[in-house]
């Protein structure tokens, strides 16, 4: 499955997004993701570690397929398992809601769509 | 600490293991085998043995959704091996500590029937080390490769002479032969065949023309090298695969 989530984010926290979306991809996704959140919502990087525990094989459960910052405009592809796929809209979605980010979309896709 | 660059702890869970690295002290049982002994502050035999006895969640009536048939034991006793071999890569020790590690748990030199020194929770009795020669030997010339290859900055391997010159006896001579072994039938000769690439190139590197990084393997290979030289028995064609790289160079080695 393909979960594209799209979002905008307050023009002091591109950079920041920026740099999450890059660890993210790079699958380091534990303290170093959490400190490059902080500046964007202390709240929001500590409680990520919750998230990941809902998913089924952790924050380890999902591959970044592509990801863009452009000014305010945040998008992130997410490839992996239909089981997965809808953990991350139940537990992750509202995590990036907790954040100061507005006109969240999210659109989930299966191959061949 | 740099280990964690390599992981995905979070920062809870990071505190967690620093506060152990510092105390000794963890909250609670770990299925975490391999960082209960190597952050554990105190590197010895009888520090290992208390990890095992108090911080592993390694019996069977502990865990949580194996079935009863499932002998913990058994896979522990390998990974507690590994654990003390080519695992220890993941914790950045210092190689000569590292060394000294894999001594105390292995010994000086390679012995048949040498006794692991740990009791696994709730045995009575040491086991045999179940490595073979073979095993032993892929994991030092893996960690060499990865050496000259410029995957790793350091390697222990260079400080264990008296370890490796006991496995030569074991190493197949095809290991030594012009023609690269087939890495599927014959994995030993195959590994130890493309490190002794290296170690002939580098050795025959001039020091004084050497950066630091490219001196440290000059170094290395002439350890590694001259116990190879050095040894009595068959080592097949040895010498005619240091005058092929002699003449080629690194040339079809990977």
């Amino acid at each position: 499955m393909t979960l594209t989530i799209r979002f905008v984010c307050q023009p002091e926290h591109s950079s920041h997004w920026q740099a999450s979306f890059e660890l993210l991809q790079q699958e380091r996704r534990g303290w170093q993701l959490q400190n490059a959140i902080d500046p964007i919502s202390l709240a929001a990087a500590d409680a990520l570690e919750e998230v990941w525990q809902q998913l089924y094989y952790g924050s380890d459960a999902f591959d970044i397929a592509a990801y863009k910052v452009d000014g305010q405009q945040c998008s992130l592809t997410i490839i992996t398992g239909a089981g997965v796929a809808q953990q991350l809209i139940k537990y992750f979605i509202p995590w990036l809601q907790s954040c100061p980010v507005s006109d969240m979309e999210c659109k989930m896709t299966s191959e061949g769509e | 600490m740099a280990f964690i660059n390599t992981r995905s702890f979070s920062r809870s869970v990071l505190k967690q293991w620093q506060h152990y690295f510092l105390t000794g002290e963890i909250e609670g049982k770990s299925e975490d085998l391999y960082s209960l002994l190597a952050l554990h502050p105190v590197q010895t035999i009888e520090s290992w043995q208390y990890v095992l006895d108090q911080h592993l969640l390694a019996k069977p009536d502990e865990w949580d959704g194996y079935n009863s048939d499932y002998d913990v034991n058994k896979t522990l006793f390998k990974d507690i091996q590994r654990a003390f071999l080519g695992l220890l890569s993941c914790y950045h020790f210092h190689p000569e500590d590292r060394a000294w590690i894999f001594r105390q748990i292995y010994g000086a030199v390679y012995e048949v029937q040498r006794l692991f020194p740990l009791r696994l929770p709730g045995e009575q009795n040491l086991r045999q080390i179940a490595f073979t020669p073979d095993e032993v030997f892929i994991s030092f010339v893996v960690d060499l490769w990865g050496y000259f290859l410029g995957e790793k900055v350091e390697t222990y391997t260079q400080y264990l002479g008296n370890y490796i010159s006991s496995l030569i006896p074991f190493i197949p001579l095809s290991a030594y032969g012009l023609a690269e072994p087939d890495v599927t039938n014959d994995k030993v000769a195959h590994y130890t065949w493309h490190t002794l690439h290296f170690v002939f190139y580098y050795a025959a590197l001039d020091e004084a023309q050497a950066d630091d990084e490219t001196l440290g393997r000059i170094q290395c290979a002439k350890v590694i090298k001259a116990l190879f030289d050095n040894y009595n028995g068959e080592l097949g064609q040895y010498h005619a695969l240091a005058q092929q790289v002699a003449e080629h160079g690194l040339a079809g080695v990977k």
